[in-house]
């Protein structure tokens, strides 16, 4: 198969398995390389959206976010889950971000806001995304060179949380949570790949443990999407956020 | 957005350096011992792989940044020893396997790829010794139990060889080529039903596995389903075309024609008249006129008579007519028996045969 007939392949599989079309679309303005919105009662399409940026991998990403979203419409309605932060979780964020003293008061809202989403976007993405990527990476070898060209720039843009400037912003329980789960998907990469480049930043700053452990929950919990809630909810309470966020049917 | 090509930057501070990553004696901060202690923490980790690193200590603020490129080609020497595998240079592989596991003899990994070396000459001890040591370090890795239960199955264990193939498909349930063994020594252990099942798990998620394929359709044959795997065979000759995997799969169809012409009567009596009337053509034919026949039907049996099937028509060169596959296959048993007596061609019509010599010789 090449990459184009194994993107052409992820495409149809989704549509016959949700029965609707998907529609691929250039947006220049995604913050990411590439996004997929699932077809609802309001919106009759899947719409798969991939930046500009995007085009040398974009079989690879095609075929990642369909796999992303084939996870959801297999699992049963009542287990298709959000992680969502609410008002309360802003508010414990922001304590945690005051006492800090690290960012100036006008910041802390916003500051504490995008740091509150993106570790929540994370905890939703990364153990799942994991499981696709290992999916792909058995099941595609012609779709490696650009899977790995997208992983090892997600991991060097993930080591630069370790830089001491962020550290010295973030309150301890978001930054430990973001670095375990940088270190386990360096460490995911790693054992595909036998080679651990991008794991040693972890493992010298202490890490790497950490990252095992939540690893070693996806062998542990069964693979099937059913699954995927309980697999997030585990490494939310293994990295203690579990009282954080909510996470629990979608819409919730 | 970064490159791929941008190399690997990261920046620490001394003090979030774990001290567990040192040697007890350099984890002061700033001090000689701990610049080389780290130094040579991130020589071990990035010497295998290749490429340039570049390490800065940053007295002012007491930080420590690495940048690490990779070379373009490097290769590291399990790749290599990889390569020379798919170049069929096993002295090469073995030999650099063999360095690298004596240097970091808990890689299971390594110690993977040298057990399956082992495993396919046929070492089977030394095989299963470093398999079993890899599986200890990876316990859920499922290629390392499937291997195990490929070396244990190669050894004559099937019982064995079963119980590890299962627990590799607990662990993978969606591992094609443990389903594929797994189904592999259960139909040799003759529980061909359940051999299919693994088989069909094993397209489910690996659908051009021309040894699955291969196997669903021997499974389905063992078990009586005859029809189904007709057509699986069927499938596989067009696919697989005159690689030793199409010929059994020809072999697997004749073996089927051949039951399903029994299966329809003790004798056929269509049968009987195919070769009586081939024994009354060929009065008029030389000895070398029967064998070019012979031959003629032999060669496009090759690509598979359908023998239960009337309506099919085929022609011949060495003889004008359309004929039925059943027609042929008679023809070409008669002209064997009068050319080549003894010659095995695939289908038993002994009896149908000695009745129309009887009846040819009764005239």
């Amino acid at each position: 198969m090449t990459p184009a007939q194994a993107q052409q392949h992820a495409l149809n599989e989704l549509e016959e398995l949700g029965g609707k079309p998907v529609v691929l679309q250039e947006d220049a303005s995604l913050p990411n390389l590439a996004r997929i919105q699932i077809a609802t009662a309001a919106r009759p399409v899947h719409i798969l959206s991939y930046s500009p940026k995007a085009a040398p991998e974009l079989a690879y990403l095609v075929c990642f976010q369909c796999e992303l979203a084939k996870r959801s419409l297999v699992a049963a309605p009542d287990e298709r889950f959000n992680v969502a932060s609410s008002a309360d979780t802003y508010r414990q964020v922001e304590k945690l971000v005051q006492q800090m003293k690290a960012v100036p008061a006008t910041m802390v809202g916003s500051y504490s806001r995008i740091i509150t989403d993106g570790l929540g976007t994370q905890l939703r993405s990364m153990p799942i995304g994991i499981r696709a990527d290992r999916d792909l990476f058995h099941a595609h070898p012609e779709l490696r060179d650009q899977q790995r060209a997208c992983a090892e720039r997600s991991m060097k843009e993930n080591v630069g949380c370790l830089h001491p400037n962020i550290r010295s912003q973030a309150p301890d329980l978001i930054f430990l949570a973001t670095v375990a789960m940088n270190a386990a998907f360096a460490l995911a990469w790693g054992r595909l790949w036998n080679e651990d480049a991008h794991a040693t930043p972890y493992r010298l700053a202490g890490f790497a443990e950490r990252g095992e452990q939540l690893l070693d929950m996806l062998d542990t919990i069964p693979k099937s999407p059913t699954h995927d809630r309980e697999l997030v909810s585990a490494w939310a309470q293994m990295l203690a956020i579990d009282r954080l966020y909510q996470i629990g049917p979608v819409g919730l | 957005m970064m490159s791929p090509d941008d190399p690997l930057v990261f920046t620490l501070a001394w003090d979030d350096i774990a001290p567990t990553s040192l040697p007890e004696d350099a984890r002061q901060p700033g001090g000689e011992a701990f610049r080389v202690a780290v130094i040579r923490f991130l020589q071990k980790q990035y010497e295998p792989l290749g490429g340039k690193a570049r390490i800065i200590f940053n007295d002012a603020d007491r930080t420590l940044t690495v940048h690490w490129a990779k070379r373009d080609g490097f290769q590291s020497v399990l790749e290599k020893a990889q390569e020379a595998l798919s170049l069929g240079d096993r002295s090469v592989a073995i030999s650099l396997l063999k360095a690298l596991i004596a240097r970091t003899p808990d890689n299971p990994t390594q110690l993977y790829n040298l057990g399956m070396v082992y495993s396919d000459d046929g070492k089977l001890e030394l095989a299963e010794d470093l398999l079993r040591k890899a599986a200890a370090l990876d316990p859920r890795n499922a290629h390392i139990v499937v291997a195990i239960g490929v070396v244990r199955a190669r050894a004559g264990d099937l019982e064995s060889a079963i119980d590890t193939l299962r627990r590799a498909v607990e662990i993978e349930p969606e591992d094609p080529f443990a389903h594929q063994n797994l189904g592999a020594c259960l139909l040799k252990q003759g529980e061909a039903e359940s051999a299919a099942a693994h088989f069909r798990q094993s397209l489910r998620h690996s659908p051009d596995s021309l040894p699955s394929q291969l196997g669903l359709a021997q499974s389905l044959e063992s078990s009586g389903s005859l029809h189904e795997a007709d057509e699986v065979y069927q499938g596989l000759i067009k696919t697989a075309g005159h690689t030793p995997v199409g010929e059994w799969a020809k072999e697997g169809r004749t073996r089927i024609a051949h039951a399903l012409m029994r299966k329809a009567g003790s004798e056929r009596p269509d049968v009987l008249m195919y070769c009586l009337g081939a024994l009354e053509r060929f009065e008029e034919m030389t000895d070398e006129q029967i064998q070019t026949l012979g031959r003629e039907i032999a060669i496009l049996g090759m690509r598979g008579l359908d023998i239960n099937d009337p309506s099919q028509k085929y022609t011949l060169k060495s003889l004008p007519g359309d004929f039925s596959g059943m027609h042929l296959v008679s023809l070409m048993y008669t002209a064997f028996q009068r050319v080549a007596p003894g010659t095995d061609v695939g289908i038993d019509l002994s009896r149908e045969y000695a009745q129309a010599v009887a009846l040819f010789e009764a005239r």
